[in-house]
């Protein structure tokens, strides 16, 4: 008996992770998207190693200014001589750090919020989701500027205001999400067993109401770069000289007309990374929903 | 109420389950359910009691009550005490709860594909039981985990192996392998075969049967197979509309049938020895669950209904020492029902 039921799943044996890979492999687009993504974060981990940040980022060499793309500068340099495609990708650092942790902070407060909502139920579930609910109804630019005004220009506070202004957005994914799962009957067979609420919520549930979270984060990364530029842009998120690339549009600005690729290249960046993001986001989408199997 | 279990626990020595009117309802904003309505039931040491009813009959409901797991809200208790091992579950706090659920009383679900966490492996969720349970380490638990995967018949190797990767009657057993983890002394299965495959569900209910012997368990068998029962059982209570309405000896529910809808239920069988004949299934519906019946629910489909059906709960009428009826025929001595003794 035992015998032939090991035979039987040898050849299928996969892990959930292999199965995922193997569904996003199938999407095209994603596979794209993925790749566009690790080459940006390629060269900004290459930017770290050739970049002397003291002269090429935050130096000055006036003689060198607004020149047009050549071989010497690819992309051409700036009105303060600085060469374009370095400032490009040393400027991904910022820009998605600032993605990664703005959708960190939003995804860890949220989706905890949201999930516990979800759980317990009742007055405590309608406590928050009130909560939510009235955190929504500010604007994320008019919240991001209370908290960058309060507690000044830096990149933490970029962050933290980011990731608590769309918070809610993952709330109530997680709540959603929770709520389905917590009707499942292996929740039940876990209470059954004497399993405590937390552990249920993090072992049982959690785990399982993930994928939605996971998604919506990853498009969440792309929003999140966006919002960081335009922060940089109107001259509240990352200081200069950084080059961020929303405050590198920002420096631009007066250029426009003369040398338009001062905009075009920090702007393709963007462009370029978000595409990618969303890209990602919409094969895990696909590989992670149960329904759209084999 | 101390006095109430000392008596209890000297009176039957051999009761290791016993509820005593036990009510349940579900309050929700359009309806009032009255799922359970003042049932008593016993369960002896090492005996099966199979609890048989149509779908809504409150079976579910009851056994969810002895782990306390009724979804409060819509559920309320209303009345009545269950006594597991001579504690009254109503009076246990959460952490008591916790240490009862499991070890005294474990469940087998009815759908082995959704109660089993698909992002668990198998050897870690049957651990899981153990963890809570007993003081093992991480390990330990693992290895007892892969012992128990053998005992219902699976290769420990196989531990490691999500949920997925198992049949569905594969599956059950890992169910089974949950429950028995911590050898509680009360097994309650919820229709443990009702999803799986005629061939598979003898293999099961084996496998339970010998575990059962082995472990020394008691267990609740709910289902609506009377093959089942046949197979398994050593005590029924049928249940209709909240209530238990007979309530026997496997012998004398199947040999002397009293209640006219344990007849409905043996007549809508089909019969092996005329396979012309005809399926007699009981007519009409399951009684609406929204009615409080104050009168026997089952009297608009019994066909020896009289008045005084529709005038009063029927009073429980004792034919021997375990043959409990609930029907008002039996006001006439000279009543019986249709239904053949002799097949079954």
């Amino acid at each position: 008996m035992s015998k032939k039921t090991n035979a039987a799943a040898q050849p299928g044996r996969k892990t959930q992770g292999q199965l995922i890979w193997h569904q996003f492999k199938k999407n095209k687009g994603a596979v794209i998207g993925l790749i566009a993504f690790l080459a940006i974060v390629g060269l900004a981990i290459i930017a770290l190693f050739i970049v002397d940040y003291d002269t090429q980022i935050a130096g000055m060499l006036i003689k060198d200014k607004l020149q047009k793309p050549s071989a010497a500068h690819i992309f051409g340099t700036d009105h303060l001589g600085r060469d374009v495609f370095l400032r490009v990708i040393y400027g991904a650092h910022y820009s998605l750090l600032i993605g990664f942790l703005g959708t960190g902070v939003s995804v860890l407060f949220g989706t905890l919020i949201g999930a516990v909502a979800g759980y317990f139920g009742g007055k405590l579930e309608w406590f928050i989701m009130r909560l939510v609910d009235v955190l929504m109804t500010i604007p994320t630019m008019l919240m991001a500027t209370c908290v960058v005004a309060a507690f000044g220009i830096s990149i933490t506070n970029l962050i933290l205001a980011i990731g608590i202004s769309t918070a809610p957005h993952f709330a109530r994914t997680a709540r959603a999400s929770v709520m389905t799962v917590r009707g499942n009957e292996y929740v039940e067979a876990a209470k059954a067993i004497g399993t405590n609420d937390f552990v249920i919520m993090f072992k049982h549930v959690m785990p399982n109401a993930l994928s939605p979270i996971i998604v919506q984060a990853t498009n969440r990364v792309a929003t999140c770069i966006i919002a960081a530029a335009s922060f940089s842009f109107l001259g509240l998120g990352v200081p200069s000289p950084l080059p961020e690339w929303g405050a590198m549009l920002s420096d631009a600005k007066p250029f426009m007309r003369t040398q338009p690729y001062l905009m075009i290249f920090p702007g393709l960046a963007i462009m370029i990374t978000v595409l990618a993001l969303n890209l990602i986001g919409d094969g895990l989408r696909d590989a992670l929903d149960p329904k759209l199997k084999r | 109420m101390e006095e109430n279990k000392d008596v209890l626990k000297t009176d039957q020595p051999d009761c290791v389950l016993e509820i005593k009117d036990l009510s349940i309802r579900y309050d929700t904003d359009d309806a009032r359910v009255y799922a359970v309505n003042g049932i008593d039931l016993k369960l002896k040491k090492q005996t099966t009691l199979g609890l048989v009813g149509e779908t809504g009959a409150g079976k579910t409901t009851t056994v969810l009550s002895l782990l306390r797991l009724v979804p409060d809200p819509p559920g309320v208790i209303t009345g009545g005490e269950i006594l597991v091992n001579g504690n009254d579950v109503m009076k246990l706090s959460r952490k008591e709860l916790s240490a009862m659920r499991g070890k005294e009383i474990a469940m087998i679900f009815q759908d082995p594909m959704t109660s089993l966490n698909p992002v668990m492996t198998v050897g870690d969720q049957i651990a899981e039981s153990i963890m809570i349970h007993e003081n093992v380490s991480k390990e330990e638990a693992f290895k007892m985990a892969q012992k128990m995967l053998e005992t219902v018949g699976i290769s420990g190797d196989r531990a490691v192996e999500y949920p997925h990767q198992f049949s569905g009657g594969m599956k059950q057993r890992v169910d089974i392998a949950i429950a028995l983890a911590c050898h509680p002394n009360i097994l309650i299965a919820d229709e443990p075969t009702t999803a799986l495959d005629v061939t598979i569900q003898a293999q099961v209910l084996k496998l339970m049967k010998d575990l059962k012997d082995q472990f020394q368990t008691s267990m609740i068998m709910i289902t609506h197979d009377l093959g089942i029962v046949a197979r398994t059982c050593d005590e029924v209570a049928v249940m209709y509309a909240g209530r238990i309405v007979e309530e026997g000896t496997l012998e004398e529910i199947f040999k002397k049938t009293m209640h006219p809808y344990t007849e409905g239920l043996f007549n809508s069988l089909p019969n092996m020895k005329d396979r012309s004949s005809k399926l007699k299934p009981i007519k009409g519906l399951i009684s609406d669950p929204t009615v409080d019946y104050q009168y026997c629910a089952f009297a608009d489909r019994c066909p020896y209904a009289s008045d005084k059906c529709w005038q009063e709960v029927p009073e429980k009428r004792y034919y021997s020492e375990t043959h409990m009826v609930m029907c008002s025929a039996y006001d006439d001595p000279q009543f019986h029902i249709a239904r053949g003794h002799e097949n079954g």
